[in-house]
């Protein structure tokens, strides 16, 4: 531990007014009691005769709320930038690229479908899906284009910007999933049947898994490493300090 | 354009920013998710075994497997889009003093029995229904021992479960993903009555401002209307918050009764705060169906569905139902109060969850593990402070939502104006619309969610008079891929004259070409069966989906009514079933075999002109 981060925790301690004396007792910062002796003014001066006195009388020792507050305040204190340092761009790319299955996104697709309804079709609904993929044929009609009106409402949308194989198979059922991922992008293609009827489908674009770019999940990954810094800065702070201490552990008369 | 559809055909398309937050759709999508959560945060499901923490139930509910009690690793087939992890406000503190070896009273024999309650959870259930008896009380109490001391009654509970409850925050805003996975603040207000009757509520904040510390079920008595005052004055500014009453089935006649829950009479400024606080309602959940109660109110057949409690015989006033805790009867009482008070207390819309103690959020699946994981064939009850057999519990159901994203904000606002659904666990989705111009065939045409909202309202909407004629209802309902076909769609009514209150279930559309009997209006039995023997159904019966336009042929200008949507899914195997053949154990006699799935609406009221 450098001498300067253990100077910037004297500071905060100084800044934030937290208990100072008990924390000098249990923890060893012997260092000056430079406690700038504030003129307080005289509403504030009974509480703090009987903070004194409290002190003094012992009133601290043993109780667990105090305690607890204590310990909060130096965990607190550990997680100083000081301490933990502020990752660099380097440091945040070389994190994403060594954890890159937390982060990874799978493969989407994005496509638009017109459905023949087996509810208000029944046998007929592929066969009616087929007449219309014809009629787009012979109208030479633009796959970039919206179709014209045909098939019938669908509940969960016309169009899917961005699925995964894992999300369709959630929407339209297992086998719709696996026929999909199969088709070329660009013309409208079909029937491809569901739990629901038959569609017709026009992938328009498809995205590999991929890892997103830093710029992309920079908060995430930020918080991640943050995390872990300052899981281990508390952890090397602990190691110091429980080095000043020996603990014997007492038998309990049974 | 055109270089674009050279690029298509040459097959080399990259899509441009998926990852980005996916634009709003002002027809609204349907989001599913879980607002009743409770993780090892929560005493009683601590001393159920369970240690998966907060931040377990919500990598579970955006579909990573955690590692349930028993070592049984589980995943969601499909994950959720929102969820709240709700733990139990009143024991927070103490849960928390119990399992940490730093405090003094972690060595008590109290603590201890919580601890090991994974070795002797009868010993450790003993423990919190003890808990719960003693904050039933009045005044309400907490454990004097564990909190340190009867002067500070509260003291050291209260400040360790401040610290949880800003880590919950904390935990909550760690997950959330626009777009993608919405997690809510959240809390259950555990509010019990004597005999461990529930006046739970679930509270649920739209953003990250939320109070600093909550003001427990303990702290407020076990009085709702002190929660709703609370919450008015403590939630303002950025601050917006709902509170969600669950499982009025274990009510006890007070939750839903036409009294304050402290017997005096209701005033208009409680009502109105009530009305304002609670717009939703969960209507189903593990603990049962709070929809309506065979006998209760109704001859309607399909109450019967995941009933805990059979009704009241005389001189019973716990563990059996009272008529005034079921959702439908609230509703039909609530017409009657809104002539009254000139504002209904009870204008829900519905909801379901899971209450899991898991830290599972939408496990609904029949065949997953059962409720609580207890063994079905563990006759007797684990406490006789808790006389129930748990094999009467279901795995639970899922909150629907229409919003424009998957956003806190969107999500929120859907729950505010009730344009929910509930399903008891599989993701039937469906659209209800009121109004009074719609074309007639509506719900076949392309353009009917555009028609419907331009037209008209949805789910949760009112409509006002005057108008002497009916008005046109259009219900469009989908299957979950997942689950089996639809049966059919029911249109259940409640109205008013004066003070007295009636209700009718009408079929409106049914599967397999079949059509409601113009008398009975009911659908013909479209033959789907199930095979108990290995769980399979009936092939090509059913829809994949159903819809109508549909007017009330029995509408009166002058009456008060609300109408809902109920869609029954073909008959499938109940949980129990499932356990039982996978356990090669005969089929327990005391449940049903099967169930029906389904999904309800949120309703729509109609208010007469000149109330």
């Amino acid at each position: 531990m450098k001498t300067a981060a253990w100077h910037s925790i004297a500071a905060r301690l100084a800044r934030e007014r937290i208990i100072y004396f008990l924390v000098a007792g249990v923890l060893l910062f012997a260092a000056g009691s430079a406690w700038p002796r504030a003129t307080r003014k005289p509403d504030l001066s009974r509480d703090e005769a009987l903070y004194r006195q409290a002190l003094a009388s012992g009133l601290q020792q043993d109780d667990a709320i105090i305690r607890r507050r204590l310990v909060q305040k130096i965990e607190f204190l550990f997680a100083d930038p000081a301490l933990t340092g502020v990752p660099s761009e380097k440091d945040l790319a070389s994190y994403l690229r060594q954890h890159r299955d937390r982060y990874e996104e799978p493969g989407k697709m994005a496509f638009s479908q017109v459905y023949f309804s087996r509810s208000r079709r029944g046998s007929h609904a592929v066969d009616d899906a087929r007449a219309f993929l014809a009629k787009l044929a012979a109208q030479r009609h633009p796959p970039e284009q919206s179709p014209p009106k045909g098939g019938d409402p669908f509940m969960l949308g016309y169009d899917f910007p961005a699925e995964s194989r894992e999300e369709i198979a959630a929407q339209f059922g297992d086998s719709f999933a696996a026929a999909i991922n199969g088709l070329a992008p660009g013309l409208w293609q079909g029937p491809i049947e569901s739990a629901f009827g038959a569609h017709l489908v026009r992938v328009s674009g498809r995205q590999e898994g991929r890892l997103p770019s830093l710029d992309e999940v920079r908060a995430r990954v930020f918080a991640d490493v943050m995390n872990e810094r300052r899981k281990a800065a508390a952890e090397r702070a602990y190691a110091r300090i429980r080095s000043h201490y020996q603990v014997v552990v007492q038998q309990e008369n049974q | 354009m055109k270089a674009f559809h050279v690029l298509l055909l040459a097959g080399v398309v990259v899509l441009p920013a998926m990852s980005q937050t996916p634009a709003r759709n002002p027809l609204r999508n349907a989001y599913f998710g879980d607002l009743h959560v409770h993780t090892s945060y929560s005493l009683d499901a601590y001393t159920l075994g369970n240690r998966n923490d907060p931040r377990a139930a919500y990598r579970f509910g955006r579909g990573e497997p955690i590692t349930l009690p028993g070592n049984v690793k589980s995943q969601l087939r499909v994950p959720l889009d929102f969820m709240a992890v709700t733990d139990h406000d009143i024991w927070l503190g103490e849960l928390a003093l119990c399992t940490d070896p730093k405090e003094a009273v972690y060595a008590s024999d109290i603590c201890r029995v919580i601890r090991e309650s994974d070795k002797n959870p009868r010993a450790a259930m003993a423990a919190v229904l003890g808990f719960g008896l003693a904050s039933a009380k009045n005044p309400a109490e907490r454990d004097a021992h564990v909190c340190g001391g009867t002067d500070t009654a509260s003291g050291n509970c209260n400040e360790r479960a401040k610290s949880v409850w800003h880590e919950l925050q904390q935990i909550a805003q760690e997950y959330y993903e626009p777009g993608k996975f919405t997690t809510f603040i959240g809390f259950e207000w555990t509010a019990n009555l004597d005999r461990i009757g529930m006046l739970h509520r679930n509270v649920i904040f739209r953003g990250t401002t939320v109070p600093d510390v909550v003001a427990s079920a303990v702290e407020l008595n076990n009085r709702p209307e002190r929660l709703w005052e609370w919450l008015e004055k403590t939630c303002t500014g950025d601050c917006q918050a709902l509170a969600i009453p669950h499982n009025t089935n274990f009510g006890w006649g007070v939750a839903l009764d036409s009294k304050n829950s402290d017997g005096t009479p209701f005033t208009k400024e409680i009502l109105q705060r009530r009305a304002r606080t609670e717009p939703l309602i969960e209507i189903f959940q593990q603990k049962g169906n709070s929809e309506c109660a065979p006998g209760l109110g109704t001859t309607d057949e399909q109450c019967s569905f995941e009933q805990v409690f059979e009704a009241c015989k005389n001189g019973e006033t716990a563990f059996c139902a009272v008529a005034s805790d079921y959702v439908r009867n609230a509703l039909k009482t609530g017409l009657v109060l809104g002539d009254q008070f000139g504002v209904n207390p009870f204008q829900y819309g519905f909801i379901a969850d899971t209450d899991t103690h898991l830290s599972n959020p939408g496990a609904t699946e029949e065949k997953d593990q059962p409720a609580y994981g207890i063994p079905i064939n563990d006759k007797a009850p684990l406490n006789k402070n808790f006389p129930i057999n748990m094999g009467a519990f279901n795995p639970g159901g899922l909150a629907g939502v229409w919003a424009e994203q998957n956003t806190r904000e969107s999500i929120f606002d859907s729950l505010r104006r009730r344009e929910t659904f509930a399903t008891s666990g599989t993701r039937i989705r469906v659209r209800l619309f009121g109004g009074w111009n719609y074309p007639a065939g509506l719900d076949k045409r392309r353009n009917l969610v555009e028609a419907g909202y331009k037209g008209g309202v949805p789910m949760g909407g009112e409509l006002h008079g005057p108008h002497g004629a009916a008005p046109k209802l259009v219900v469009w309902a989908v299957k979950d891929s997942n689950s089996a076909n639809l049966q059919k769609i029911q249109i259940v009514k409640g109205w008013s004259k004066g003070p007295e209150t009636f209700e009718k279930v009408f079929d409106v559309a049914c599967s397999d070409g079949l059509r409601p009997d113009p008398k009975s209006h009911k659908c013909p039995d479209d033959g789907a069966g199930v095979s108990l023997s290995d769980c399979s159904i009936t092939a090509n019966k059913g829809a994949a989906e159903l819809s109508a336009t549909w007017s009330d042929p029995e509408f009166d200008k002058a009456d008060r009514a609300f109408y809902y949507a109920r869609v029954l899914e073909n008959p499938t195997c109940r949980w129990s079933t499932h356990a039982a053949l996978e356990a090669k154990v005969a089929l327990p006699t005391k449940f049903p075999s099967t169930i029906q799935e389904r999904a309800w609406s949120s309703p729509i009221w109609y208010t007469p002109e000149g109330h």
